[in-house]
């Protein structure tokens, strides 16, 4: 079972502080959604639980602060996927999810047997394995979103963090990629993935973590973190609440007037 | 055949044309030396052209295949480094601070002192010139700024060397100067190869080893170092490797431009574009460039001193062209 504790963790860039003081425990594998309105701070948490952060505060896995931890076992333990979804070389999309396995390779050697396996296994769980000899450029947004979550899952780790990994993707991937990342969870793994999304993180994330101006303003279960005040405060917006399968959900409905929380383009 | 299967044949082949071309070179110059004469060369140390493969041919090969190699090397790190097809080892400075180095030793007179001088000065130069770089660049270890650091660094090293040539004492050292900018491997002896081959094989280790370290770059840098990629270890290796094996390649050739940039372009198709496959082709593939085109200056004008570097140059620039163009047309 993996714990991740944060304390006090605040980053600043510049004049700027983008994260102040965010504290919390994850005891126990959940989906765990972070949300908030554009300029939050999520990426700037999701790269600090990752240790891609300096930041001020202690960011402890298993009791271990993440900062003194060696990188390799760093990478085993965790899995990063950030927003922007570059592959540099037009390489086949398989060598891509293989590029997961390179925390359990030694110097020199290429990939196993056993490499290539759970990059076939994490791309097949990813409805990407007929793209394996196509070169990743010639994919479309969403599939190469897709063949990028295979190669996270792909690093076979303990953790899994991806930064709004949905953007993209067409509803039905949306909600095949919700259900893996559920699935991912119900294995023990503790998963953190942000979204703008508010009904799929409603309806899918064991737990919200609602960010706002680099304060972490709420955190709990998706019904109590959004509720009308809290939507209304962060985002400006109003919202229907309604049940799907039993689980409450949000659907943002429209905007509140008079409220300046949308910045001018 | 996929990649996978065809990389241990391109390797191999690769290796075949190199060893071929070393060969040829041994044979091909003012005295053609036939196979069968290469081989009796070999036994009887004492004939003619015995003597002409150990004190012309064997250096001149030798200095080929290194120096080659180091450059296709170095060429393929540094574009999986800075994720820029258009990457080379001049990029950084380090061809040009290399060069003034060796012009200051000429203009200084220091060349008649000793004969260490011009490459000993020429490998002073690269290496001032990569811990400028790093320097500059510091801990932020930020792409644009190498590159915004390499390409000022060139234009002050090849402004200095301007001013060397504008003040040189006579004609005939600007000549030597000039002829030296050139790059060529005529009339260099094993002392050469003495002293540029370790320098190349360091430079060469260090290049080698950020192999997975670009594979993950590939993937951009915050997913690299999630990887458990060290990041400022890679960029040490692949600017400090450059400087150390194209510095004391250029220390004893002069510069020679475009093989870095050529060899791995032609090669990253055919190793399924993957950066730490492309780094041994393109150090075999570069020895084999080199090696032809050295062989080339000796076939096409026997009678003229026809310099390496122009001819690198005269093949590499259209190559370039070309590949901007396509390039371009790829994008659109």
């Amino acid at each position: 079972m993996i714990r991740l504790d944060c304390e006090s963790v605040a980053v600043r860039r510049g004049a700027r502080e983008t994260l102040r003081g965010v504290s919390f425990s994850c005891e126990r594998p959940q989906l765990v959604g972070v949300i908030g309105p554009n300029g939050a701070g999520k990426s700037t948490l999701m790269r600090a639980m990752t240790g891609l952060q300096p930041h001020a505060g202690s960011l402890r896995w298993q009791g271990r602060e993440l900062a003194a931890m060696p990188p390799g076992e760093r990478a085993r333990l965790i899995a990063y996927m950030p927003q922007e979804r570059t592959v540099h070389w037009p390489m086949d999309c398989i060598e891509v999810v293989l590029l997961g396995r390179l925390p359990h390779r030694g110097g020199f050697g290429g990939a196993s047997a056993d490499d290539l396996r759970q990059a076939r296994e994490a791309m097949e769980r990813m409805d990407v394995i007929g793209f394996a000899r196509r070169p990743f450029d010639t994919l479309s947004g969403g599939e190469q979103a897709r063949v990028l979550i295979a190669r996270m899952l792909a690093q076979a780790p303990h953790a899994c963090i991806a930064d709004e990994p949905v953007n993209g993707l067409d509803p039905a991937h949306q909600i095949a990629l919700m259900q893996v990342l559920a699935e991912l969870v119900a294995e023990g793994r503790p998963v953190f993935v942000s979204l703008h999304d508010l009904t799929l993180a409603s309806r899918w994330c064991d737990r919200l973590l609602l960010l706002d101006r680099g304060c972490l303003v709420a955190d709990g279960a998706p019904g109590e973190v959004l509720n009308a005040e809290r939507l209304a405060g962060v985002y400006g917006i109003r919202a229907e609440h309604i049940d799907i399968g039993g689980r409450p959900s949000v659907v943002p409905s429209d905007l509140i007037a008079g409220e300046d929380h949308v910045e001018p383009h | 055949m996929t990649a996978d299967r065809r990389y241990p044949l391109l390797l191999a082949g690769l290796g075949l044309l190199a060893a071929l071309l070393f060969l040829a070179s041994l044979g091909i110059g003012q005295v053609w030396i036939d196979p069968l004469t290469l081989v009796a060369a070999f036994r009887d140390t004492q004939s003619a052209e015995a003597l002409i493969l150990a004190e012309i041919r064997l250096p001149r090969a030798l200095l080929g295949a290194g120096i080659g190699a180091i450059l296709g090397l170095s060429g393929a790190v540094l574009q999986g480094f800075l994720r820029n097809p258009l990457a080379e080892p001049g990029l950084l400075g380090i061809s040009a601070s290399a060069s003034l180095g060796a012009v200051i030793a000429i203009y200084a007179g220091l060349t008649a002192l000793h004969p260490y001088a011009l490459p000993l000065c020429a490998l002073a130069g690269a290496l001032v010139a990569v811990t400028l770089v790093q320097m500059l660049v510091g801990r932020s270890g930020d792409i644009l700024v190498i590159i915004l650091a390499g390409v000022a660094l060139s234009s002050l090293a090849g402004a200095l060397t301007s001013l060397a040539l504008n003040l040189a004492p006579s004609p005939f050292a600007a000549l030597e100067i000039v002829f030296w900018m050139l790059g060529s491997l005529t009339d260099r002896s094993l002392v050469h190869v003495g002293l540029a081959l370790p320098f190349i094989l360091v430079g060469g280790v260090m290049l080698a080893l950020t192999g997975r370290a670009l594979d993950a770059l590939a993937l951009g840098p915050d997913v690299a170092r999630s990887l458990g990629v060290n990041l400022d270890r890679t960029r040490v290796l692949a600017v400090v490797g450059t400087a150390i094996g194209v510095g004391g390649a250029t220390a004893v050739s002069g510069a020679i431009g475009f093989v870095g940039l050529i060899v791995p372009h032609l090669l990253r198709p055919l190793v399924g574009h993957r950066p730490s496959r492309l780094l041994p082709a393109s150090a075999l593939g570069g020895a084999a460039f080199l090696l032809a085109a050295d062989i080339a200056v000796r076939v096409v004008m026997p009678e003229r001193d026809l310099k390496l570097g122009v001819v690198t140059a005269i093949l590499g620039a259209p190559f370039f062209l070309w590949l901007l163009v396509s390039l371009r047309r790829r994008t659109a």
